[in-house]
Parts: structure tokens; C-alpha cells; sequence
């Protein structure tokens, strides 16, 4: 090329640019630049968000199609899976306690961390120790919680027993053997180990709601319920969404707790749905059975978790 | 120009994700070299010791690796709940270990699909002799003719007593043994006895009352009166017969009727172990663990005869090659050297309350000069194994969520078991 063609080159892009910047509009080219830098720096995220979410969950999906074994030949069974899991009692139940452990776990949960957030938001003494011991069970392994619950609750040598045995119950109670108790048993393991976590959250949504809003109200003569509930509940109602749709996903999920504890025992009355997956894909080596549930499972959590922003977002 | 340099960015930091991964594999199976500068064969060796038995594994391949310079082993300990899906998708993802420990109740679940390497072309060249083996527990690791793995040892369950309490209350005889008559029922009669005469808070039996344990008792009585688990195709359940809910009925029995069994117990070993309990049905590891509490004194015997024959539950550990990329020879030789090499040396091994399954080795006086492994050597021909079947882990599963109802009073015998076959029937047909 001819140096004057270059130096005609940059006197017209000069100009262009200038052109630009008066107009203030970007030129397609350095859009398109600007969108390939963005590009770059989503590209780790997004390589690993593609290779770890979006890869399996496609492939979850294309498994729940097949007879799928691990080290056996695959068939290609269209919605089989879906059509046998239907029919199969022990899904059902699995689907039940899971939804049954929902209900009962997440307004528990709900509430237990709405106190224990207001507890230790009041400007007690001691507070700063009560936030640590609340949320220091949240740090533990879920074979931790377990194994301390089991100690516990366990009849003959359990602790306790051994304490309502020195206030006068003399009967063995046997936390993990029958139905309710056992589903009682798993709550409070849950809500022991998690609700700290709510706590949490809790706690930073109360930290946002000024001082003057209570000051003003108090000057109005409001008692600490009407403040309560007519200045900490609405102002806190985004946490609460956010919290109740958390848990009530987190419940979905319930498998630790009721493996280790009572390994969704008596019979299969505290078996979820999560450990019959488990049990399905890994024991009975079923992968496309197993695929298939867990996308029921995904599509009951979606479900839910759509109606209760719906219901709760209506309210505003 | 910049694009070019943009794209150059991007595939870069692609490319050294790729090659991370592969790196690391490239890495794991290069060989080492030893002190004196031979060329090592490196054996990735993997267990499910995830309990008391890791740590005398840990010093065997350590002695191994000690005394034998061409060969090094290195070994990685696995949690006994997920090593099987870990083994499973590691052969599958062609990244499985050179040499690993699979019980023989696995064995029906990986030979059939492939996973293990035939040991018959190896063996002889390692200096495996078939014929040195317990036969009991070898045929079982033989299928089509086939020997598919090395047996290391064979663990059964066994019947564990407080020899204190027992001689408080007069049932031990002059060599310190139990005073049970033969039979069914002169082995309530006994625990009765103890009920009668020893202190209130002790039980005559114990042990937990949920899975494994009355599931593996129920199957030693069963087999006591040759029952059978799955017809002889593998294609149907066999169990739900009058035997089969004589057995069951027995274990209830001891719980709901006689009482000599607590309800719902949840650590079984442990009450045992802190002298609370008489009788306690279990495996033969737990010796090791009995062991060590000093302050008890207790003997261990074979289950005893109740039914028609002799038998108890159990399985082996046994040491198989699973499916590697490629076929490596020279790993494969060096593998089952090691695999024999501890077979071999069964009585370090015998430590953890296993036993070894050389008879050779159980003759050794570094075997017998152990206490209590002599008292239990027997059931090495008594165990029943498992018919081998591919669905055996989840048949399993449902044998024992069924009996569980049985052990807490939520169910009858009758309505168990047909459940049970209903369940194991759907298992097998899928």
C-alpha cells in the first residue's frame, strides 16, 4: 500500500470518530468490540455455568429418555420412564413425604428464624454470642448433624431419653422408629442445623428498616406488636419471599437428614424423593428412571416456586 | 486486528482448561523409579476400609511396598456408601484403578457387565495356586468356569457373649462356654435364663434392630434351613415360603414375644461393648473393636445350629483388575502378584477379626497365636453367600426397609414378606 493512502486512511477514521462522538453513537465495529470485551469477561463464568448447569441439564434430560445403566447397552424408550415412574406406589409416596416435609418445614423454619433474628436484633447483652451459636450449627457437615441427632435421640443410651428419665418418663420413646416421631426427629435436626442460615438473612433485612420508622411510630404511641407488624413485616416482606422460596426448595431437597438419621425409615414412611432418586440411579443402577424423576421433581420445585411469587408478589 | 487478538484471548484460556484436565491424568499414570533406579510399576490400588480395617490395610501395602522393590503401590481409601458408584463410574469413564477390593456379593453386579478383568491367564504367571484356597469361599468368586477375583478373607456373622455376666448367672459351663441346648428353642430357653437370673438392666440379646443386622440374621437361619433368596434362573424371588417366615418369625419373636431383644436398639455394638447386653449377633470385625475395651470380657463362637444344618450370613473382600483403556501386561502381572502377596499374608490382615482365606495361613501359628480368631475360624465353611445376582444391592435394600417394619411392631411376618417378593419381583423384572 502507498503511505498516502494510509495517511488518507487515519484522516478519515480521525474524522469518523469525531463524527461519532458528536452524534454519541458507537460505530457496529466498536460495538462490537465493546460486546466482545463484555464476551470475554463473562467467558469463564459462562464456560463453566454451560459445562456444569446447562451441559447436565440437558443431558439429565436426554438420559431420562433412555434405558440408561452405567457399563450396560442404552435403548431409546421415549417418555417410558416417565410413563413406568407414574405407576410406581413408591414414587408416589416418596413425592408425598417430600411435599409432606415441605409443609411442615418451611413456615417452621420461616418463623423459628424471624425470632431468632429478632432476638438477637434487640440491643440485648450476650447478642453477639447468641448470632454465633445460632448460626454455628449451619457450618457442620450435614454426616455431622446426623450422627449428633442420632446420639441423641437414640433409645436405651440416648441423651434424650436419659434426661426425660430424670424428670420422671420412665416409658423408652423411640424418637426413630415411628412414623410422626421419626418426621418430628428429622424437623428438628433441619431446623437446628439450617435455621441459622435464616437467621442471617433475617437479621440483615431487619438491619435496613431505619430507627426513625419505629421512633416516629412510638411517638404515635404504637406498642412493639403494632411495630412488629405494621412496620417490621411489610418492610421485611422481600426477605420473607426470598426466605420461604429458598427453604421451601431446600425442603424439596431433603435427602441428608432422613438417609442418616433413619434411612427413610420405618419401612419407607420417611423416604424422599431425593433418596429414591439416589437409591434408583446408584443402587439399582437405573440412570434413565432415576433422570426421570428428578425432572418431575425439577418440574414440582419450578411449580412451586412460580405460585409463590405469584401469591406473594400480589399483595403489593 | 483487535477481534483477532480478542479470539487469540478466549481460546487461549479454553485451551488451558482442556489441557489442565488432561494434564493431571497424564500425570497419575507415568512410572515412577525406585531407590535403585529400576523402572517401578506404579498400582493404584483402591478399598472401601472407610471404618477400623483401613488402617491394618494401610501397613500391609506398606510392607508390601516395603519388600517387594519393583512394584509400588499406592492405595486409596474409600467410603464404603459410594465406593461402588465411584468404582461403577470409574471403570465406565476408563479411568479405574489397576487393582481393587470388591466384596463377592459385588461380584454378580460387575461380571456380568464387564468390568473386571478374567484372572485364569494372569494367575499362573503371578504364582497364584487356585488350590491354596478355602473352597467355599473361592467358588464363589468362580463364574462360568472363570476365576474372576482373588478371595482375601471371608467376614460372617458370629455370636458374641459376656463371658461375666453369663458366669454371674451360672450358664457357662467348665471351658467357659455357653450352656445352650441345641435347637430353636433351646437357645430361647437360654436367653431366658439369662433374662431370669442376670441383673434387670442388662438383655439377654442385642443387637440394632434395623437394617443390616436382622436382615443378615434372618439369612443365617434361612440358610440354616437351606433356603433359597432367587429361584434358580435369578428371575424370581424364592424366599417367601415357610421357612423363609420361620425365620423371620424366630427374629420377631425374640423382640415382640419373649422380650429378650429390645425394640428399635440403634447401636447394638456399643451396648454390647459396654457390658450391657449377654448375646450379641454380629460381624466378625467387630472383635477388633470388642477388643480393645478392656474392662470387657467376652468370647465369640460360631452362630449356633438352630435349624436343619450349620450356616451363617457372610461375604469376602476379594481383590479384582477392573477394565482399564488399554490391556497393560506387565501392570496386570504386577497386580495380581500383589493381590496374591495378600492373600498370602492373610494373618496381618486377620487383625481387623477377618478371616483369611488360605487355610494355610489360618494353620500359621501367626494366625492362631491371635486370641479369639480360632474360636470363629469355622464359619469360614459355614457362610451361605448370596446367590450372585445383578440386582443383589437393591434387593437388598428392600429386604431390609421390609424386615425393619417387622423389628418395630409396624407389621406381621406374613404381610412382609409378601410385600418383600412383590418388591424383589418388580426388581428383577425391570
Amino acid at each position: 500500500m502507498e503511505p498516502v493512502s494510509i495517511v488518507n486512511e487515519n484522516k478519515k477514521q480521525q474524522k469518523k470518530r469525531k463524527a461519532n462522538k458528536v452524534i454519541g453513537l458507537l460505530s457496529n465495529k466498536k460495538k462490537l468490540s465493546l460486546n466482545l470485551f463484555a464476551w470475554l469477561f463473562l467467558s469463564p463464568y459462562l464456560l463453566f455455568y454451560s459445562w456444569f448447569m446447562l451441559y447436565p441439564i440437558v443431558k439429565g434430560f436426554i438420559i431420562s429418555l433412555y434405558e440408561w445403566s452405567i457399563g450396560n447397552e442404552r435403548t431409546f424408550v421415549g417418555f417410558g420412564n416417565y410413563k413406568s415412574i407414574f405407576q410406581d406406589s413408591f414414587f408416589w409416596e416418596a413425592l408425598s413425604n417430600t411435599v409432606y416435609f415441605v409443609v411442615i418445614s418451611t413456615p417452621t423454619l420461616v418463623i423459628t428464624g424471624i425470632l431468632l433474628a429478632l432476638i438477637v436484633n434487640a440491643k440485648l447483652k450476650g447478642t453477639g454470642f447468641l448470632r454465633s451459636a445460632f448460626f454455628l450449627p449451619h457450618i457442620l457437615s450435614i454426616s455431622v448433624i446426623s450422627s449428633i441427632w442420632v446420639f441423641v435421640l437414640q433409645p436405651y443410651t440416648g441423651l434424650m431419653n436419659a434426661v426425660l428419665k430424670s424428670i420422671g418418663i420412665t416409658t423408652e420413646i423411640f424418637w426413630l422408629d415411628s412414623e410422626n416421631l421419626a418426621w418430628l426427629s428429622i424437623l428438628l435436626a433441619t431446623i437446628w442445623w439450617t435455621v441459622g442460615f435464616n437467621m442471617v438473612l433475617f437479621l440483615a433485612g431487619l438491619q435496613e428498616i431505619p430507627d426513625d420508622y419505629y421512633e416516629a411510630a412510638r411517638i404515635d404511641g404504637a406498642n412493639s406488636w403494632h411495630c412488629f407488624r405494621f412496620i417490621t413485616l411489610p418492610l421485611l416482606k422481600g426477605v420473607i419471599l426470598l426466605v420461604v422460596v429458598l427453604q421451601s426448595i431446600a425442603s424439596f431437597k431433603l435427602f441428608g437428614q432422613s438417609y442418616l438419621m433413619t434411612n427413610g425409615g420405618p419401612g419407607t414412611s420417611t423416604r424422599t424423593l431425593v433418596q429414591y432418586i439416589y437409591e434408583t440411579g446408584f443402587r439399582s443402577n437405573e440412570m434413565g428412571v432415576a433422570s426421570a424423576m428428578s425432572y418431575v421433581l425439577f418440574l414440582v420445585m419450578i411449580l412451586f416456586a412460580i405460585v409463590q411469587f405469584k401469591f406473594m408478589s400480589k399483595k403489593d | 486486528m483487535k477481534k483477532v487478538y480478542l479470539l487469540v484471548c478466549v481460546m487461549l484460556l479454553t485451551l488451558s482448561i482442556f489441557t489442565g484436565c488432561s494434564n493431571s491424568e497424564s500425570a497419575s499414570s507415568s512410572e515412577g523409579q525406585n531407590e535403585s533406579g529400576n523402572n517401578e510399576i506404579e498400582l493404584k490400588y483402591w478399598v472401601p476400609f472407610s471404618g477400623g480395617d483401613g488402617d491394618y490395610m494401610k501397613a500391609m501395602v506398606q510392607e508390601f511396598n516395603k519388600t517387594n522393590s519393583d512394584i509400588h503401590v499406592e492405595m486409596l481409601n474409600l467410603k464404603w456408601e459410594e465406593y461402588y458408584t465411584k468404582l461403577r463410574t470409574a471403570v465406565v469413564s476408563k479411568q479405574a484403578p489397576d487393582v481393587a477390593v470388591a466384596h463377592t456379593s459385588y461380584l454378580g453386579e460387575i461380571v456380568p457387565s464387564d468390568m473386571v478383568y478374567e484372572l485364569d491367564p494372569i494367575a499362573e504367571e503371578a504364582g497364584v495356586k487356585w488350590e491354596s484356597f478355602n473352597e467355599n469361599i473361592l467358588n464363589a468368586t468362580v463364574f462360568n468356569d472363570k476365576h474372576m477375583a482373588i478371595p482375601l478373607d471371608t467376614h460372617a456373622m458370629v455370636m458374641f457373649y459376656n463371658k461375666k455376666i453369663l458366669g454371674d448367672a451360672g450358664l457357662l459351663d467348665s471351658d467357659g462356654n455357653p450352656k445352650i441346648e441345641p435347637g430353636a428353642e433351646g437357645f430361647i430357653d437360654f436367653l431366658k435364663q439369662v433374662q431370669k437370673k442376670a441383673p434387670k438392666d442388662i438383655m439377654p440379646f442385642v443387637g440394632t434392630s434395623n437394617g443390616n443386622n436382622p436382615f443378615w440374621m434372618w439369612w443365617a437361619l434361612y440358610s440354616q434351613m437351606d433356603g433359597e433368596l432367587l429361584s434358580e434362573d435369578g428371575k424370581k424371588a424364592a424366599f417367601n415360603n415357610d421357612e423363609g417366615k420361620e425365620a423371620l418369625q424366630f427374629i420377631s419373636d425374640l423382640v415382640h414375644e419373649d422380650k429378650l431383644w429390645p425394640k428399635n436398639v440403634k447401636n447394638g455394638g456399643e451396648i454390647f461393648a459396654a457390658g450391657k447386653a449377654a448375646v450379641n449377633f454380629n460381624g466378625v470385625w467387630s472383635t477388633g473393636t470388642y477388643e480393645k475395651n478392656k474392662s470387657l470380657e467376652f468370647g465369640v463362637t460360631t452362630i449356633p445350629q438352630l435349624y436343619d444344618q450349620k450356616a451363617t450370613w457372610g461375604d469376602s473382600h476379594t481383590i479384582v483388575l477392573p477394565v482399564q483403556k488399554e490391556v497393560n501386561d506387565e501392570k496386570q502381572k504386577a497386580a495380581v502378584t500383589f493381590a496374591n502377596w495378600l492373600a498370602q499374608n492373610g494373618a496381618m490382615w486377620s487383625k481387623a477379626g477377618h478371616v483369611p482365606s488360605k487355610p494355610e495361613v489360618i494353620e500359621s501359628t501367626e494366625f492362631t497365636e491371635q486370641p479369639y480368631r480360632k474360636d470363629y475360624v469355622g464359619v469360614i465353611d459355614d457362610v451361605n453367600f448370596m446367590p450372585s445376582s445383578e440386582k443383589l444391592m437393591p434387593i437388598g435394600d428392600a429386604l431390609r426397609a421390609n424386615f425393619d417394619l417387622v423389628m418395630n411392631g409396624q407389621a406381621s411376618v406374613d404381610e412382609v414378606m409378601t410385600k418383600a417378593e412383590k418388591e424383589v419381583n418388580q426388581l428383577l423384572s425391570k
